[in-house]
C-alpha cells in the first residue's frame, strides 16, 4: 500500500531524510519514532505531496504520488497532530463536507454511524465543533478515514497532548482499523502506544532510518534501549 | 464539489454573521447614496421649474403688453422696454435652454453640481461661453458627492477586500488547509470556488439591495430594461475586477496581514492615485490658458472695435447686402453696431476660446485613454454617462445651447435691421429649445473593457497556477 524507495528530501544544504525506503502493507502498522527534526514528518509531507522529494519515489497503492498527487489521495486519510476542522460547522456537517470532497455522499444516518463508529458520543454529532476536544476531533477524523474506505491512513503523531484514556481509545480504534486490512503509517515519540499497536517500528534519526524491527520480536525494555542507544550514539558522534 | 462547497460556503458566511453585517451595511450605504441622489435630482428639478414658472410669469405679462400695443393702446415706459421691440424679447424675454435630469440622474451626481442646467441666452454676447469654459480638473470633475456611483466605485471594493482578504490564508491560519489539501481536490480549484461563491453571493447581495432601492425610490428606471440590464452589468463586471485582484492576492501572497495590506494598497493605486496621478499628467502636458488674461483680451478687443465701430458696420453690411438693402442706415443704433462689431469679436476671440477648448479637450482625451488603466476611471466616466452628468453630457449641451442662441439671433437680428415690429404671432412662432441626450452612453464597451482587464490579470497572474495540481505553494 506504501511504498517509499530512496527517498532523499533537501532543502538546501540540510538533508531533513536520507535515502529512505520502507513498505507498509494492509494490515500493517509502521510507526516511525524518532526525536524532533528525525524526518518523521517530512516523510508524510512527501508522501501527501505537501512536499517533493529530491530524488527517490514515493508510491500510494502502486501510484507515485509526484505524478498522481489527487488520485493517489482517493485512498488515504491523513490525521496531523492537531486536526483541526470548521468551528461553526457540527461534527456531521464536517464529515459530510469533507466525504463529499473525496467524492462520497452519505444521508445524515450514516454519517452519524460513521461517527458513532469512531467513538464519537452521540449527544455530539451536532454540536458545533467549536466546543470539541483534541480527542474528540481526532475521532471526526477517523470517522473520515471509516466513510472513505481509505485503504491509507497517515497519522503525524496523533495522540500527543491527548489524555490517556482518549489515547487509548484511539489506539483501539487503530488496532480495529489495522485488522480490517487499512495499512497505517504513524509518526510518533511515544514508545509505549508504538510498541502496544503497531506491526512495525521504525526509529529515524537525522532523517535516516537507523532500525527497522518488527514489533512482536522486541520487548518494550529493549525497543527503549535500541531507542535510546541510536539517540545517544548520534548525539556522541 | 461546487455544490458541496456553496452549500457550506454559505452556512459558514451565514454562522460568522458575515451575511448579516454585509446586508446592513451595504443596505445603509445604498438608502443613503441613494436618498442623496434623488435629492440632488429633485432640487435640480425644483430648480428648473422656478426658473420656468419665472418665465410664464414674465411671458404672460409680455403677451399682454403686446396685445394691447396691436390694439393701439398705450403704453408707458421707454420704447426700448416695449415688446413690439425685437430687440427687448432678444434681451429681456430669452427662451429657457433647460437641461432636465435623465431616469438614471440620481445614479451619479457627476459634473451636475458644477454646471447649470438651464440658460437663457439672449442676443447680448455670448457671455455664457465663458461660463462653461471654467478652467476644470477633469479628474475631480469624475468624482462628485456621496452618491451611489461613489459607494459603488469608492466603497464596495473595500467591502469585497474586508470580504475576500483571507479566503486562503484563514484555512491555513486555521489549520483546515492541511486537511483540506489531503483531499483528492486541486486546492487551487477549490479556492476558485470559494471565490466564485462568495462573488455570486455577494454580487446578489448588492444588485437585490440595489434594485430594492430603484422600485423604492425611482421606479421610473424600470422602463428602460436595456440600459438598466447594462448598468447591474457593469457593477457585477467592477465587482468581478476586484474579486479577480483579490484572488490573485489569495494565491500569490497567501498572508492574511500581507494580503489586507496588498490589497489596500491596490485599492489606493487604482481609485486614488492613478485618477490624481493622471490628472496632474493632463495638466503639465497640456496646461490650459489663464482665465483673467483670457477675459482682459476680450475687453481689448471690444474696445478696438467701439473705436472702429463705422468701419465695422461698412464690412458687416458689405457682408449682408440683404439687410443693407431693407435697412434705414439713418435709423442705426447700438443693437445695429452691436451686432456688426459682434461677428469681428467673435472672429477675433475664436483663436483664444478654440486654445482654451483645445487644451481642455486634450486633458479629458488623455483621461479617457488612462481610464483603461484604472478601472474606476472606467466605472466612473461610464455611470456618469448611464446618469447623463458627464462631461461629454454638458459639453453637448453646451453645444446645444449655442446653436440655439444662433436660432435665437437668426431670427430677432434680421427683423431690428428690417425694423419689424414683434407680434403676437412672432411670439407663438419663437424658437423653442429642447435638449436631446446625443452621447452614446457605450455601456456595453466599458463593460467589455472591465471583463477583458478582469481576464488579462486572472490568466496572467494565476492562470500557471490552475495547471498545478500540487498543493505545495499554497501551503508554504
Amino acid at each position: 500500500m506504501i511504498t517509499i524507495q530512496n527517498i532523499t528530501k533537501k532543502y538546501g544544504d540540510f538533508t531533513a531524510v536520507n535515502n529512505l525506503s520502507f513498505n507498509v502493507k494492509e494490515g500493517e502498522i509502521l510507526c516511525l519514532l524518532g526525536a524532533n527534526g528525525a524526518g518523521k514528518s517530512t516523510t508524510i509531507n512527501m508522501l501527501l505531496n505537501f512536499t517533493n522529494p529530491s530524488s527517490g519515489t514515493a508510491e500510494i497503492n502502486g501510484l507515485d504520488v509526484v505524478k498522481n498527487p489527487i488520485k493517489t489521495k482517493e485512498f488515504l486519510t491523513y490525521i496531523p497532530e492537531n486536526l483541526m476542522l470548521y468551528p461553526t460547522l457540527t461534527a456531521i456537517e464536517n464529515l459530510d463536507y469533507f466525504t463529499k470532497l473525496s467524492g462520497k455522499k452519505f444521508d445524515t444516518s450514516e454519517l452519524q454511524l460513521y461517527l458513532t463508529e469512531a467513538g464519537l458520543q452521540e449527544e455530539a454529532h451536532n454540536k458545533r465543533v467549536k466546543t470539541f476536544s483534541k480527542g474528540m476531533r481526532q475521532k471526526v477524523g477517523i470517522a473520515l478515514a471509516i466513510a472513505k474506505e481509505s485503504k491509507v491512513l497517515l497519522l503525524d503523531e496523533p495522540t500527543s497532548g491527548l489524555d490517556p484514556k482518549s489515547s487509548n481509545e484511539f489506539m483501539e480504534l487503530l488496532t480495529k482499523m489495522k485488522n480490517e486490512g487499512v495499512a497505517i503509517l504513524m509518526a510518533t515519540h511515544d514508545l509505549f502506544r508504538a510498541k502496544e499497536v503497531s506491526t512495525h517500528i521504525g526509529i529515524m534519526c537525522s532523517g535516516v532510518l537507523e532500525n527497522h524491527l518488527n514489533t512482536p520480536e522486541v520487548s518494550l525494555k529493549e525497543l527503549e534501549t535500541i531507542y535510546l542507544d541510536i539517540m545517544n550514539f548520534k548525539n556522541v558522534s | 464539489m461546487f455544490k458541496n462547497n456553496l452549500k457550506y460556503e454559505i452556512k459558514l458566511l451565514i454562522r460568522s454573521h458575515w451575511l448579516t453585517i454585509l446586508l446592513v451595511s451595504v443596505l445603509l450605504l445604498f438608502t443613503f447614496a441613494t436618498f442623496n441622489g434623488q435629492k440632488n435630482v429633485e432640487k435640480r428639478l425644483s430648480d428648473i421649474t422656478k426658473v420656468e414658472n419665472e418665465l410664464h410669469k414674465k411671458d404672460s405679462v409680455m403677451v399682454t403688453t403686446l396685445k394691447k400695443i396691436e390694439k393701439g393702446e398705450k403704453i408707458d415706459g421707454p420704447y426700448w422696454r416695449l415688446p413690439s421691440e425685437p430687440m427687448t424679447i432678444g434681451y429681456r424675454h430669452p427662451r429657457l435652454a433647460i437641461m432636465k435630469p435623465e431616469t438614471f440622474s440620481f445614479l451619479a451626481t457627476g459634473q451636475s453640481d458644477m454646471y447649470t442646467h438651464f440658460k437663457s441666452p439672449t442676443v447680448y454676447g455670448n457671455n455664457f461661453a465663458l461660463d462653461y469654459s471654467e478652467m476644470v480638473n477633469p479628474v475631480q470633475l469624475l468624482f462628485g458627492n456621496f452618491d451611489l456611483a461613489f459607494v459603488i466605485i469608492y466603497i464596495l471594493p473595500l467591502l469585497i477586500i474586508a470580504f475576500t482578504f483571507n479566503v486562503l490564508s484563514k484555512e491555513k491560519e486555521l489549520g483546515t488547509l492541511r486537511l483540506l489539501s489531503a483531499q483528492p481536490i486541486s486546492t487551487v480549484n477549490w479556492v476558485l470556488q470559494k471565490m466564485l461563491i462568495r462573488y455570486i453571493v455577494f454580487t446578489g447581495v448588492i444588485l437585490l439591495i440595489l434594485l430594492t432601492m430603484f422600485a423604492v425610490f425611482s421606479k421610473g428606471i424600470f422602463s428602460d430594461i436595456g440600459t438598466l440590464a447594462g448598468l447591474l452589468i457593469i457593477i457585477s463586471g467592477y465587482i468581478l475586477f476586484w474579486f479577480v485582484l483579490s484572488c490573485i492576492v489569495n494565491i500569490k501572497l497567501n498572508n492574511s496581514s500581507k494580503n489586507a495590506l496588498a490589497l489596500i494598497g491596490f485599492w489606493l493605486l487604482i481609485v486614488l492615485v492613478l485618477p490624481a496621478t493622471i490628472n496632474q499628467l493632463g495638466s503639465t502636458l497640456y496646461p490650459t490658458p489663464s482665465r483673467l488674461k483670457m477675459i482682459n483680451e476680450i475687453r481689448l478687443i471690444k474696445k478696438e472695435n467701439e473705436e472702429k465701430q463705422n468701419e465695422i458696420m461698412s464690412e458687416y453690411l458689405r457682408n449682408h447686402p440683404e439687410l443693407a438693402q431693407e435697412s434705414n442706415q439713418d435709423k442705426f443704433g447700438f443693437w445695429h453696431n452691436y451686432f456688426a462689431s459682434e461677428k469681428v469679436m467673435e472672429e477675433k476671440t475664436k483663436p483664444l476660446l478654440a486654445q482654451y477648448e483645445t487644451q481642455l479637450r486634450k486633458q479629458q482625451k488623455l483621461v479617457s485613454v488612462f481610464q483603461f488603466l484604472s478601472p474606476a476611471i472606467l466605472m466612473q466616466q461610464s455611470l456618469n454617462k448611464i446618469a447623463g452628468t458627464s462631461e461629454n453630457h454638458y459639453n453637448d449641451y453646451k453645444k446645444q445651447v449655442f446653436e440655439f442662441s444662433n436660432e435665437w439671433r437668426n431670427y430677432l437680428v434680421p427683423m431690428l435691421f428690417k425694423q419689424q415690429k414683434f407680434t403676437i404671432k412672432n411670439y407663438n412662432e419663437l424658437p423653442q429649445f429642447s435638449y436631446k441626450n446625443r452621447v452614446p452612453n457605450k455601456i456595453w464597451f466599458s463593460i467589455g473593457v472591465i471583463l477583458l482587464i478582469s481576464c488579462i490579470i486572472f490568466f496572467a497572474f494565476i492562470g500557471g497556477s490552475l495547471r498545478d495540481k500540487s498543493v505545495q505553494k499554497l501551503l508554504n
